[in-house]
């Protein structure tokens, strides 16, 4: 760029108009280097088809380095045996610093000791020298051996830069062996049965049975995120076939939007990072469950996700908007850590970032940094157009071992500690190596993740918490030798046949809906201890659909339709739920939501719309015309009080119509109807 | 769209904006054949010549800013994404690659004062220094840069007048 450039733009055209720097063709060019790549990549032997054998193909020599060339020529041979003797004297240097390195890592305590006995001492505790970071201290704890390898180029790529191959996500492919699934009918009877064996074992009495109706009130709340709709009661209750209706709610779009979102709070709704675009996760997650794609295929998606984080990224993966919440500056990615093993494990890891877990005692600090490592090839980079996760080589945390590339931790009494990719289980990589050619840490992690025990408990605990109210386990991503389940058998059976329905969301949500504790009624029962349960107080609550805030408004606006005091909407709309007065910019807020499109579309006053037919109908009485609103609105009746104020309203003096847009404001402005949508 | 047709519909686009970021010509054209490379290493979907020409540019922008990362480490890039913004809003209101702009600023040039036109020419076409610029003005060396400069903001204003 010139120097006293302060118009690039107007610098470049001034260049073509005046300075006739005409855009060159470079179609020929350009098409021969793309042969040349296509070559490239092809097997050998594959027969060259397009570049004919007499045309001579160069690489385009930029004009700087010819005019530069013949001025160096003379000088060239100097400075490159210079540059010989510099390069090969640093070399020299960088090895002999390996070597004794090397000799000092292995050198037993004794020097009697055999060679034997120096491999079985370095699995034992020993004391090696430090290292820059914890100068004066000691390294305590075992280091693994790292298995040979054989030598490979350095990474062409410095850390930081990312190439287009790097933003490809692997692809998935299922490693462990599925057993045979069991049907549904099989699966829901052991529901029923381990909790039965449960209840009695504890000598509960459950209260018996809700009705169809309720039970289908219930499965649309759980599935679709909403209460059923008049019409979808009806259409039930004429054939109550429960299979069907279950059936049509999981597969519908609704569901899987409604889900997609529950998902994608479990997954980042706590995240603060800005780097992450929350809505292309639920798209993609809504997108993974209407397929019914296999939990176990979503959750290595999210893992390994590579790419650009928005619609118009380069390779754009929603799936990075996931660890793109937790990405950190830190080579130790500890918040993506804690994030994984919560969600994918159900163990509350981040407990162990700073000592050895407080209440799971098999887990150590250094098991922790263990996991973190796995996440030291991730790197995010900001883009042009939003944020780019890739894995790039990682050359340990000194920069300068890509092939043992290790991480480092301190302990509570301040001595330091290294860290490499190993699991809970025990199981390692296979190498140190940093270099994402030699190994992929993060899919390393994602298919030890999906291999182990916990993958589906943790899945099945957090469905049936979903579903139920309560899970397993309280809470559900602390699982455990600490935290025994409330039923331990059916929580194994049911991760077992999840995983031989091959990881099914659906199918696992199929089985909870159909089984009898889904119906079970909430009657108050003598039982104190049935009666303390989550479940049993949630699902009383949502039976019996107690919405204070729009009764109270409601209350209000016939109250004030009850005196010759001019009404203000804002005063009635800033009471939802509050006995205070709302300030005004929350008002004028909750006056812009009212006026959204979606809800002008509900309360527009067209002939032939809602409105406008209840307004004209003097026949219907109002405590029907406030049914009639109350049901197109937010797919419920009225309770008794409210049905009582709408009809006060709709008794006053006040033009007709606008007391039913009144009335369908504040259902439109109430938390109810905010989330059914 | 095979490659030879997408290479000619877009290599001018890619090259003017590449220029626009301020890369002089050389840098230009390998960037140009680096972007094409890139992004016909994969299949390239086509929808339609306005898509395409923001991709490539995307594509452009990634390797203008990593070759300028070679170069430096520290690469502030909020003034090359002011450019891509300006560059961008320009080309909603005309032809994709860029040839409207250059066809207004020609009908601009015959806009200013036939001095500023002047400088202008020794700065572009005869590639004078600033110091022969001002001698030949018969003014300061500052005096001609900031005759320069004024002249180029009254192009960008009356090119972003006929645009609208």
């Amino acid at each position: 760029m010139r120097d006293d450039s302060t118009d690039p733009i107007i610098d470049s055209l001034l260049d073509e108009v005046l300075g006739e720097q005409q855009p060159p063709d470079l179609t020929q060019q350009i098409l021969r280097a793309h042969q040349l790549q296509d070559k490239d990549a092809e097997p050998s032997t594959a027969e060259p088809t397009s570049i004919p054998p007499d045309v001579e193909v160069e690489k385009r020599i930029p004009r700087k380095t010819r005019v530069q060339r013949s001025n160096r020529s003379r000088m060239m041979p100097i400075i490159s045996s210079l540059a010989i003797v510099l390069v090969a004297g640093f070399f020299a240097v960088w090895v002999w610093q390996q070597e004794n390195a090397l000799k000092q890592a292995n050198q037993p305590s004794n020097p009697g000791v055999t060679d034997q006995e120096n491999n079985d001492a370095g699995a034992q505790i020993a004391r090696q020298p430090r290292h820059d970071k914890f100068a004066g201290q000691e390294v305590v704890g075992p280091l693994p051996t790292p298995p040979q390898i054989a030598d490979s180029q350095p990474s062409a790529v410095p850390a930081g830069n990312i190439e287009p191959r790097d933003l490809v996500s692997p692809k998935f492919e299922r490693s462990i062996p599925l057993g045979e699934p069991a049907t549904k009918t099989q699966v829901v009877r052991l529901i029923n049965d381990r909790l039965k064996s449960g209840w009695r074992k504890a000598q509960l009495s459950p209260v018996g049975y809700v009705d169809d109706e309720t039970w289908f009130a219930r499965a649309a709340r759980v599935t679709l995120g909403r209460p059923a709709s008049e019409a979808e009661r009806k259409e039930f209750l004429r054939h109550r076939d429960k299979e069907a209706a279950l059936d049509r709610f999981l597969t519908s779009a609704e569901f899987a939007n409604h889900w997609g979102k529950q998902f994608g709070n479990i997954l980042v709704g706590a995240a603060t990072s800005n780097a992450f675009d929350r809505a292309s996760l639920d798209s993609y997650l809504a997108s993974a469950l209407r397929q019914n794609k296999p939990y176990d295929q979503l959750a290595f998606e999210l893992l390994t996700a590579r790419g650009g984080n928005q619609p118009d990224s380069e390779q754009y993966n929603p799936a990075v908007n996931f660890l793109l919440a937790y990405e950190t500056k830190l080579p130790s990615k500890a918040t993506a850590a804690d994030k994984i093993c919560q969600v994918f494990l159900g163990k509350q890891m981040q407990c162990a970032r700073c000592h050895d877990h407080p209440t799971e005692t098999a887990i150590t600090q250094k098991d922790y940094w263990q996991i973190a490592a796995y996440l030291t090839q991730m790197q995010a980079s900001p883009a042009l157009k939003g944020t780019l996760l890739a894995d790039v080589d990682f050359a340990g945390e000194k920069g300068n071992s890509p092939r043992d590339a290790e991480l480092y931790f301190e302990r509570p009494d301040k001595t330091g500690d290294v860290a490499y990719p190993i699991f809970l289980d025990g199981q390692m990589p296979g190498t140190n190596s940093g270099r994402v050619a030699d190994i992929n840490r993060r899919q390393n992690l994602a298919h030890a993740i999906l291999a182990s025990d916990e993958f589906s408990l943790a899945t099945i605990n957090r469905l049936w918490r979903k579903v139920f109210r309560t899970g397993f386990t309280s809470p559900v991503d602390d699982m455990g030798p600490h935290q025994q389940p409330s039923h331990p058998k059916l929580l194994e059976d049911l991760a077992r046949e999840f995983r031989n329905s091959q990881f099914s969301v659906r199918d696992a949500l199929q089985w909870m809906i159909s089984s009898d504790a889904f119906r079970l009624g909430t009657r108050p029962s003598n039982d104190p201890l049935a009666m303390q349960s989550d479940a049993f107080t949630s699902f009383r609550r949502s039976d019996q659909i107690y919405f204070p805030a729009i009764d109270r408004p409601l209350a209000q606006l016939a109250k004030a339709y009850g005196t010759a005091q001019p009404f203000d909407p804002t005063t009635i709309l800033g009471n939802l739920g509050s006995s205070k007065k709302m300030p005004a910019a929350k008002a004028a807020k909750a006056m812009a939501l009212i006026n959204d499109r979606h809800r002008q579309e509900l309360l527009n006053t067209r002939p032939g719309s809602l409105i406008s037919r209840l307004a004209e109908n003097r026949e219907l009485p109002n405590d029907v015309v406030v049914d009639h609103l109350f049901y197109a609105l937010v797919g419920r009746a009225p309770s008794p009080r409210e049905r009582k104020h709408g009809s006060t309203i709709l008794s006053s003096d006040r033009r007709r119509i606008d007391c039913l847009l009144q009335i369908g404001q504040i259902i439109l402005s109430s938390n109810e109807f905010k989330q059914q949508h | 769209m095979n490659p030879s047709e997408l290479i000619a519909e877009h290599q001018v686009g890619v090259w003017r904006y590449l220029r626009a970021l301020g890369c002089e010509s050389n840098e230009a054209e390998d960037l140009t054949q680096e972007t094409f490379l890139a992004v016909l290493k994969r299949p390239f979907e086509y929808y339609g010549k306005a898509a395409a020409a923001s991709y490539l540019r995307k594509v452009a922008y990634h390797r203008f800013i990593a070759a300028r990362r070679r170069v430096s480490k520290e690469v502030l890039t909020d003034e090359f994404e002011r450019i891509d913004e300006n560059w961008s809003r320009w080309l909603d209101q005309q032809r994709d690659d860029g040839s409207d702009t250059v066809d207004i600023l020609k009908q601009c040039l015959e806009q200013i004062s036939k001095r500023a036109r002047w400088a202008l020419e020794m700065r572009f076409r005869d590639r004078l220094p600033r110091v022969e610029i001002a001698k030949q003005l018969e003014i300061t060396e500052h005096g001609a840069k900031n005759l320069m400069q004024r002249a180029k903001h009254q192009l960008r204003t009356c090119i972003e007048g006929k645009m609208s």
